[in-house]
């Protein structure tokens, strides 16, 4: 609920002030060139504070035949107002000699007329209001963006952890946000300081006080001030007894005796003074090209904060609009397909799944959470959910529990709960862990199937769960995501061996097109047919080729046709990276962690390591007997026969992730030196390691699993 | 014939008067003091005014920006017609408290002649004095602390 009001005033604000933010951010842009053009145009002087007043006094008036000011601008230049030969001119003079170095020059007309701009919009006062007010409108977007980036990850502490890979605008929308948040905050805090000045809002400081008292009392101020201390001199009017020199000094004004130098009048500046130069300073970067450069930057972030949020906008809605067209009533519908989505990524494969009941003939009905029903045709349930922020609900789902409570259906349901998210945050499908135990607890309804939470949108993971539901209504659903999969590419079994004890056979492909290229620890998708929803595979690269190890299920019918393929048939398949799943190309140590098929992608990554020492493989398999179909592809394996571990589960009763806890100082031993823990295998042998891990860790080292997933060194691909 | 010839003659001495009434001017320091306002700074436009109080030349513009010149309603009904070049007797704005010291230049047969000076001042978003402070174009006038009644305090002139 609260995600909802933070995100709606981000967007809401950004709509209002857009075309003002676009405008501001480009004249922004511009202007931030102002001051580093000025950087570069002439020479800094130097050993300002080596002259004093009464020597620039001297030689400016020996050069001219009057002078009314001199001023030091932020690039420490010299600017002089003075009359020479019966005119008025304003002049760059040398702090040294006095004498004139270059005319000033019209502050350029162009950054004037974008300054104008920028300021005011050429609407003068209206203008100038508006500014203020949509720089604070900038304010509050910077704070709710902030806000929401916090519920993102799961609390302020988690700001800078790892941001979840999503689509590039996205992704890098929140990416950036993180480093632009404080210029953003400071550009519009300014911004908005210097209208609130413009309109007299500010307090005016009551400590500017006067006083005859000063540091120079009884002194010659004009020979102890030098040129570095001050902004501004002006000259006497006359040479009459009341007229004075000006100063504008960094710790006030002074009224400054022109006899004999004495100061008559100081008055201080307030903090206020300071606050306001500051305010400018960081606002425009006048006399700073780093901050300059820093200010044009942000101009740019801003344009691409406005861009890439629209676009999440945009892609957003048009998720969400894209409803099925053949709704099922709901007081008919015998299947309930109920979906709690943050982003539309979880929205999205519901629709899909939707659409395969559909063109099973199942009556289907789909709604979010939050429009949970009576329905009385009803027979099963099913719930996919994705998790926001740290175990919260998603947007369309934080009624749903209440609903729950109070709707009684007429039949006794039976429910599946598929969970979406990711490993890469702390409280991975949390809500979907919620929601299945709230079904649990609740009477009126069965388990259909047991939850499953899905990492990364994995299609793998997903195509599982698919499978399980097809072989429960007996239908065949297929999802049109997986259909949509890149071109594929032939491939030719060379080698194959017979299916052992285990129903588990080795493939050895060679692909016809021999510019493919793949790495172990990549994935293969086969499917068997037009129709049917791809399987997908871990691969290793061995002699050139892919290795395959496939345990043949028996109502599998993609490993069915795959166990059934002849030598030197054709099959066709695609590659899909897996980058995240990779060997290390530097040699800290790896342990390998497989059980069954999961020593697939090891195989290809053992056999080209030269490193024997450092890594480890720990290896679950039923019975000796299994290996046999292994033997051949083991021999190249670069290990030592102190570092293979094998558990046989079926004869030491035993579990390979046991067998990993009882050497957990050599995984110890393996994060000090930087080195990588490398699970493959089914998602229930990684559920009970990381389970069993986590303990461990937290006792012999205080750190958890997460912080090792984060820092990459623990890697899984399971399923 | 020889009327003509007077004519000419005639003609001649006015052009020659009015070239050299227009090149001939005094210059003058002038200071400009103004009182402590808050807000933006103020706009101050120095003109000269025949002695039926009609513009008859802008001796000073201090304000660049030139948005906001018809604001300044009376001098502009003047200056706006034909909007000639000021960029050589234009000064940035000050705000209140502060001072600006500018050289003015003065035609010389317009001083003592009945003609009259005339200080107008306005602020973004404030008020516009017409005639802040006006005094008669005269040596006498010229020399003395003369004090506003709208945005400025006092201005000082002396020849330069």
């Amino acid at each position: 609920m609260t995600v909802s009001i933070w995100r709606y005033s981000h967007l809401a604000l950004f709509l209002i002030s857009s075309l003002f933010l676009i405008a501001a951010a480009l004249s922004g842009l511009i202007l931030s060139f102002d001051p580093i053009s000025e950087e570069f145009k002439s020479e800094h002087n130097s050993g300002l504070s080596e002259i004093n007043l009464s020597e620039l006094i001297q030689s400016v008036n020996s050069n001219f035949d009057e002078t009314f000011t001199v001023e030091i601008d932020d690039n420490s230049f010299i600017k002089a107002s003075i009359i020479t030969e019966g005119a008025s001119k304003q002049v760059y003079v040398s702090p040294i000699t006095g004498k004139q170095i270059g005319n000033v020059r019209e502050k350029n007309s162009f950054f004037q007329f974008v300054t104008n701009f920028h300021r005011s919009l050429f609407l003068k006062t209206t203008g100038r209001l508006l500014v203020g007010i949509f720089s604070f409108f900038l304010l509050l977007i910077a704070l709710s963006g902030i806000f929401l980036l916090a519920k993102r990850h799961g609390g302020f502490r988690h700001i800078f952890s790892k941001v979840h890979k999503d689509e590039p605008s996205s992704y890098w929308h929140v990416k950036m946000s993180r480093w632009f948040f404080i210029p953003i905050v400071i550009i519009s805090v300014s911004g908005v300081f210097l209208s609130a000045e413009r309109f007299s809002l500010l307090p005016t400081s009551k400590n500017d006080e006067e006083s005859p008292k000063s540091q120079w009392s009884g002194k010659n101020a004009l020979d102890l001030i030098t040129l570095a201390d001050i902004t501004k001199l002006e000259f006497p009017f006359s040479e009459d007894e009341d007229e004075y020199f000006l100063i504008d000094h960094h710790s006030g004004k002074l009224k400054v005796n022109q006899f004999n130098g004495e100061v008559v009048l100081m008055k201080s500046f307030g903090n206020m003074h300071y606050l306001t130069n500051w305010m400018s300073f960081l606002h425009t970067g006048e006399g700073s090209i780093i901050w300059s450069v820093l200010l044009m930057l942000n101009s740019l972030a801003i344009l691409f904060f406005m861009i890439s949020g629209f676009s999440v906008f945009l892609k957003r809605r048009s998720k969400s609009l894209s409803k099925p067209q053949t709704q099922t009533d709901k007081t008919t519908a015998e299947i309930i397909i109920l979906v709690g989505s943050e982003s539309g990524n979880t929205l999205e494969l519901a629709h899909e799944l939707f659409n395969s009941f559909l063109a099973n003939d199942k009556k289907v009905y789909i709604t979010g959470l939050n429009a949970y029903s009576s329905y009385p045709c009803a027979e099963h349930l099913i719930i996919l959910t994705s998790t926001y922020g740290n175990g919260e609900a998603p947007a369309n789902a934080g009624r749903f529990q209440n609903l729950l409570k109070t709707i009684r259906q007429e039949n006794k349901l039976s429910y599946a709960v598929l969970g979406l998210g990711s490993t890469s945050y702390p409280n991975f499908c949390s809500y979907a862990i919620e929601v299945d135990g709230l079904l649990k607890r609740t009477n009126g309804f069965n388990e259909l199937l047991p939850l499953v939470k899905i990492n990364n949108q994995s299609s793998k993971e997903i195509q599982k769960w698919i499978l399980a539901l097809n072989d429960l209504f007996n239908i065949k659903l297929t999802l049109p995501k997986a259909s949509r999969s890149k071109s594929t590419d032939l491939f030719i079994v060379k080698e194959r061996t017979n299916l052992n004890s285990d129903d588990t056979f080795i493939l050895f492909l060679e692909p016809k097109n021999n510019t493919l290229s793949f790495q172990s620890g990549d994935l293969l998708e086969v499917r068997s047919s037009e129709n049917e929803a791809p399987r997908v595979y871990s691969i290793a690269e061995y002699n050139n080729g892919i290795l395959l190890c496939i345990k043949k299920h028996p109502f599998g019918v993609c490993s069915s046709y795959l166990a059934d393929v002849k030598l030197h048939e054709e099959i066709e398949a695609s590659v899909v990276s897996n980058p995240k799943f990779r060997f290390p190309t530097e040699g800290n140590g790896v342990m390998c962690v497989a059980n069954g098929t999961g020593i697939t992608p090891f195989i290809g990554m053992l056999n080209e390591t030269l490193d024997s020492d450092s890594n480890y493989l720990f290896w679950g398999i039923r019975t000796p007997e299994s290996l046999g179909i292994y033997s051949q592809y083991l021999e190249g394996l670069m290990i030592h026969e102190d570092n293979l571990f094998i558990t046989y589960s079926k004869l030491n009763k035993k579990y390979i992730q046991e067998d990993v806890i009882t050497n957990i100082h050599l995984i110890l031993a393996l994060f000090k030196n930087g080195g990588i823990l490398m699970i493959c295998g089914s998602l229930q042998m990684k559920e009970e390691l990381f389970y069993l891990l986590e303990k461990e860790l937290k006792s012999k080292v205080n750190k958890s699993l997460e912080y090792f997933i984060s820092k990459g060194q623990i890697k899984s691909d399971c399923y | 014939m020889k009327i003509s010839n007077h004519i000419l003659v005639v003609l001649a001495f006015g052009v020659l008067a009015a070239f050299t009434s227009q090149n001939i001017t005094s210059n003058y320091k002038c200071m400009i003091q103004l009182k402590n306002y808050t807000g933006e700074g103020a706009y101050v436009i120095v003109s000269i005014l025949d002695s039926h109080e009609e513009y008859s030349e802008t001796l000073y513009v201090q304000g660049e920006d030139k948005d906001w010149f018809n604001e300044i309603s009376e001098w502009w009904k003047f200056y706006g017609k034909y909007r000639p070049n000021l960029d050589a007797i234009t000064g940035a704005t000050v705000s209140g408290g502060e001072r600006t010291i500018n050289l003015i230049k003065i035609p010389t047969d317009k001083i003592d002649a009945g003609y009259y000076l005339r200080f107008e001042t306005a602020v973004e978003d404030q008020e516009y004095y017409t005639t802040d402070l006006q005094l008669e174009l005269t040596t006498e006038n010229l020399t003395q602390k003369r004090e506003g009644s709208g945005f400025i305090r006092y201005v000082k002139m002396i020849a330069q």
